[in-house]
């Protein structure tokens, strides 16, 4: 995939589920686009988020039981269908986010010499 | 724990799809209008903010495509699609699935049918402990049948085995009488530790124990599971209850487990007693066939089995049991053999295991269910390739569709699959149907088997491995018919085949379709000629004289009913019945027979006219006068017995032709004598005179060679005879209002005489019976083997025409008639059965020398038969051919050729 500076680029595979939950838990009940626009925002545009793996990504995780759907009304009331989190969904986050940190931290040590070297 | 959930979940999802995509397509709406309505709020014409959300939610259809293939298990969907539309496409082609499904049905049927009979009576394991360290033990001449006295040295000095166990070979039918009534059911005598060497124990109470196998022991018997359910419905207050066997009482001290029927395949003893309690109950049941002797005697009516010592093979033992042998034998006194009268010299006991139990039944007919086997999987296979066949041919009718579906981006591996499913769904109707058709083909082979009036009793129910074989085989017959053509159809040209519609036969198609016709063609002549050979045999049989005229004639076998035996009146109680028979409105004639207690072979030795001794065996009957008249068997020389023939007159006998011409060759015997020794090394000899000579009479199979039999008169048994014994009547009117009256004239005698009548008729059917069953299986099999050759010939006749349609265009655009096209299709097919018949015929004398032991009284080139057989298979194959010939006839030339 081109990666060229500057350029937005797509969310990678397996931190779609984290950032769908974490937003929910910022957010509360969202839907589908809402959950989109956020993640976009969030990352202060610079994600895209393609729905093409959006929704398979949403039944994922709710066949997985971390989160639930149902039919309601939007601001302007428009029917929607709005996701929430469960418990499980709120445990999983937890345990994703701190594997996350730890990840994170390791990857920084690996990165931290290089960055001083050049 | 999550995936699983997942699963779950997606495997609820599998059902209900439309309301989901309902939902799916309301969802992608409203993420659309949240959209676009954000971006008219960030300033945007209705227009351009549309535009821009299609734009950014990308493919919809693809979005779907991905989130259907998470949601849901894609593989058991198409699954389920590939079904669904395989059962529309049989639906809409009746006729194909019909024929289809019953040529499956009766070949699955009749495999699994015949396999299952196989396998419970040869390769499954006895349901006891351990069945493989299960030894049989057998005499030196390798049948397991020994007397009483042997058991008890053998028992005694034996320590080869872990433990030894003997059973009466002579399981009988017990009349039991409790509460609820009476029931005839079978029952075995089995020594003390015969369920502890088999180990087996009770689902109640106990098994029989060796303190039960004792002179003097109380009577205690273990009742069978199916008999505990029956007659106690379950209830566990049976122990202890007194069960009246024969009008003997016995304890009920156990029942056996449910699985549990002994060692014998082939019977199913509802109730087992000590061999003690033989001795002192024992009841004689003598009919012309069957009797059960006595313990004391020499009669060898034990069977021996043992359990194998941990770590003691079968050849060791079989070392340990040379040893033994003559130890055993020197103890015990020495027996005449019953032909020659020479001492019998006992060669050593051999063990084998019998870890599947063993079967009389079995080894008898193993040739003939072994070769039932083979042309059931023959007639399976060539069912399945006529199916191919006939799928091929549809195959080409429907390649248009697969070549749409090939363009429209199906990949061959899918299509493949729904064509194999088809053939799945095809194969599971038929072996659903095959199951029925099992059930029934395994009762009408138990009854071939059979003897008539004691038949083959076998636990059929299902275990997995007869699942399994009965699963595999249908998938493999769906792959044997549904890959070959799935695979064919799916290889064609996309271009060519949507273009033409038609296309050339191939040469390698015509030459396997006319292999799978003298294949089939083959078989099916085959097994009609020995069907043929088969039901002549029996025409033959039955047209034989058997030296006496059944018809009319009743046999009734009188008998002590219960605890009233009374052996001292038996002579007195029998010659009254036979008075009051013979005064019996309606009475031609009525005779009286009894047969010697020994049950040996009686040994005459006879001064022979050359003043040579001669020691030959033969039947002892003891008749009444007018036996001969009754049964219409000619004297040929001298007279029958009369009233002057009493216990003070001179001994006289009357001979069988048979044996009469082995005493004394070709010399008229009569005034002759000779001298009868009953066998026994002190019995006395005493000299007879012979006064008649009657023709030689079969009561087994007409084609067996007559018994010897030497026939005294009644009044002269003396005490060698023992039971009331059997009464024959020759009578006009009705069996049963006969066999009422005589019931009646028996108990005005003594009321505690029963009789059992049968006419004399049903021993000549029951002595063909084994002929009839086998005529009638062969012409079943070659009947439906004919059918499956009719829909092969079918089948590819009209795959040949449906694909040289074409070239029958052209041939007739050159100037064919419609004559010469109909000519060159049956020709070129009736070519190919012609083949097939030669085949056949080859076949079938390589059938009638397997079967050469039952074809009796034709020739195995049997003129009628093979005529017969030929005839048919010509018509069938003639009708099968025209239909489809006709129809490539009536092709249109024009539209033939201008449909390219």
């Amino acid at each position: 995939m081109g990666d060229k500076a500057g350029e937005k680029k797509d969310v990678w595979q397996g931190t779609l589920a984290l950032m769908v939950l974490k937003t929910l838990q910022a957010m509360g009940p969202l839907h589908g686009y809402g959950i989109a626009r956020r993640i976009e925002q969030t990352s202060g545009d610079r994600l895209i988020v393609n729905y093409g793996t959006l929704y398979p990504a949403l039944l994922k995780l709710e066949q997985e039981g971390y989160i639930s759907s149902e039919w309601g009304f939007s601001d302007n009331n428009r029917k929607a269908k709005y996701y929430k989190l469960t418990r499980a969904g709120r445990k999983q986050l937890n345990k994703e986010e701190r594997e996350w940190e730890q990840t994170t931290a390791i990857l920084a040590r690996f990165l931290a010499p290089g960055e001083e070297r050049s | 724990m999550r995936r699983l959930r997942a699963l779950f979940s997606r495997l609820g999802e599998v059902f209900g799809r439309q309301r989901r995509e309902r939902e799916l397509s309301a969802e992608m709406e409203s993420h659309l209008q949240l959209h676009i309505e954000d971006n008219i709020r960030a300033g945007m014409s209705p227009e351009r903010a549309r535009r821009e959300a299609i734009l950014k939610l990308g493919g919809i259809e693809q979005t779907k495509l991905s989130y259907r293939e998470r949601r849901g298990l894609p593989m058991l969907e198409t699954l389920l699609q590939d079904f669904r539309f395989a059962t529309r496409m049989l639906r809409k082609s009746p006729g194909f699935t019909a024929v289809a499904v019953v040529s499956l049905a009766l070949g699955i049927g009749a495999t699994i049918a015949i396999f299952s009979v196989i396998y419970v009576m040869a390769l499954r394991p006895l349901p006891v402990r351990h069945p493989d360290r299960l030894v049989e033990i057998a005499r030196g001449d390798g049948t397991n049948l020994h007397y009483y006295a042997e058991w008890k040295e053998f028992q005694n000095r034996q320590d080869i085995f872990s433990g030894v166990l003997a059973y009466n070979y002579f399981d009988g039918d017990f009349e039991i009488t409790n509460s609820r009534g009476k029931e005839e059911v079978s029952g075995l005598y089995v020594s003390g530790d015969y369920f502890p060497t088999l180990g087996v124990s009770a689902v109640l109470g106990r098994v029989l124990q060796s303190s039960d196998d004792q002179p003097g022991a109380p009577p205690a018997c273990v009742i069978g599971y199916r008999l505990w359910r029956r007659l106690y419905g379950q209830s566990r207050d049976v122990l202890g209850r007194a069960i009246r066997v024969n009008g003997n009482e016995f304890q009920i001290v156990g029942v056996a487990p449910p699985s549990f029927f002994g060692v014998d395949i082939g019977s199913m003893p509802e109730i087992f007693m000590p061999l003690e309690t033989e001795r002192t109950f024992r009841d004689y049941h003598i009919t012309y066939g069957r009797q059960s002797p006595s313990l004391d005697s020499h009669a060898t009516i034990l069977c021996f089995a043992g359990r194998l010592k941990p770590g003691v093979s079968v050849s060791q033992a079989n070392a340990g049991l040379r040893v033994l042998s003559p130890e055993i034998y020197r103890a015990l006194p020495p027996i005449r053999s019953e032909s020659s009268g020479r001492l019998v010299v006992h060669g050593a006991l051999v063990a084998r295991p019998i870890p599947n139990g063993t079967s009389d039944t079995w080894l008898q007919d193993m040739d003939v269910v072994l070769l039932l086997m083979a042309m059931a999987a023959i007639a399976l296979v060539i069912a399945c390739a006529n199916l191919g066949n006939l799928l091929l041919a549809r195959a080409a009718k429907r390649r248009s569709e697969i070549a749409t579906r090939l363009a429209l981006g199906a990949t061959r591996w899918r299509l493949v699959r729904q064509l194999l499913t088809e053939s799945a769904v095809l194969s599971a109707a038929g072996a659903a149907m095959g199951l029925l058709v099992a059930r029934w083909a395994t009762q009408a082979l138990l009854w071939a088997l059979s003897y008539p009036g004691d038949p083959i009793q076998l636990d059929l129910s299902w275990d997995a491995r007869l699942a399994v074989f009965a699963v595999s085989i249908t998938l493999a017959c769906a792959l044997l018919f549904g890959l070959a053509p799935a695979v064919e159809a799916t290889h064609i040209s996309v271009y060519s085949a949507m273009n033409n519609g038609v296309t050339t036969g191939k040469r390698r198609n015509r030459i396997t379709n006319s292999g799978l016709v003298v294949a089939q063609v083959a078989l099916s002549v085959a097994l009609l000629v020995s069907a043929g050979l088969l039901v002549r045999t029996l025409r033959a049989l039955l047209s034989q004289d058997p030296g006496y005229d059944p018809t009319g004639v009743l046999v009734a076998h009188a008998s002590w009913q219960g605890a009233g035996k009374n052996p001292q009146r038996e002579a007195i109680v029998g010659k009254e019945i036979l008075t009051e028979f013979r005064s019996l409105p309606g009475v031609v004639s009525a005779s009286w027979g009894r047969m010697s207690s020994k049950m040996t072979l009686s040994h005459l030795v006879v001064p022979a006219p050359s003043g040579v001794e001669r020691r030959i065996g033969s039947y002892l009957i003891f008749v009444s006068p007018d036996s001969f008249r009754t049964q219409r068997t000619p004297i040929l020389a001298g007279r029958e017995f009369n009233h002057w023939d009493t216990d003070l007159s001179l001994p006289v006998a009357i001979l069988s032709d048979d044996l009469a011409k082995a005493l004394f060759g070709g010399v008229n015997p009569v005034g002759l004598r000779f001298r009868e020794n009953d066998g026994d090394e002190n019995g006395q000899d005493y000299a007879v005179e012979v006064v008649g000579v009657a023709r030689d009479v079969q009561f087994r199979r007409p084609s067996d060679a007559p018994l010897p039999l030497l026939f005294r008169p009644v009044s002269q048994c003396g005490g060698s005879c023992s039971g009331i014994g059997d009464f024959e009547v020759r009578a006009a009117g009705a069996f049963a209002e006969t066999t009422k009256r005589l019931e009646n004239a028996a108990a005005r005698v003594d009321p505690r005489v029963v009789l059992k009548c049968n006419p004399l008729s049903d021993m000549v059917n029951n002595a063909v019976h084994r002929n009839r069953a086998m005529a009638l299986i062969a012409t079943t099999f070659g009947l439906f083997v004919g059918l499956l050759a009719m829909i092969g010939v079918y089948g590819v006749t009209s795959h040949a025409s449906a694909e040289r349609t074409r070239e029958i265009g052209i041939r007739m655009a050159l100037g064919a008639n419609r004559g010469d096209v109909f000519r060159m299709l049956l020709g070129e097919m009736m070519r190919a059965v012609c083949v097939g018949i030669a085949f056949g015929l080859g076949a079938a004398v390589l059938a009638a020398q397997m079967i050469r032991q039952t074809i009796w009284g034709v020739k195995p080139t049997d003129p009628l038969s093979l005529g017969f057989a030929i005839c048919l298979m010509l018509l069938i194959a003639g009708v099968a051919a025209f239909l489809p010939a006709r129809r490539a006839m009536r092709v249109d030339p024009m539209v033939a050729l201008r449909y390219e």
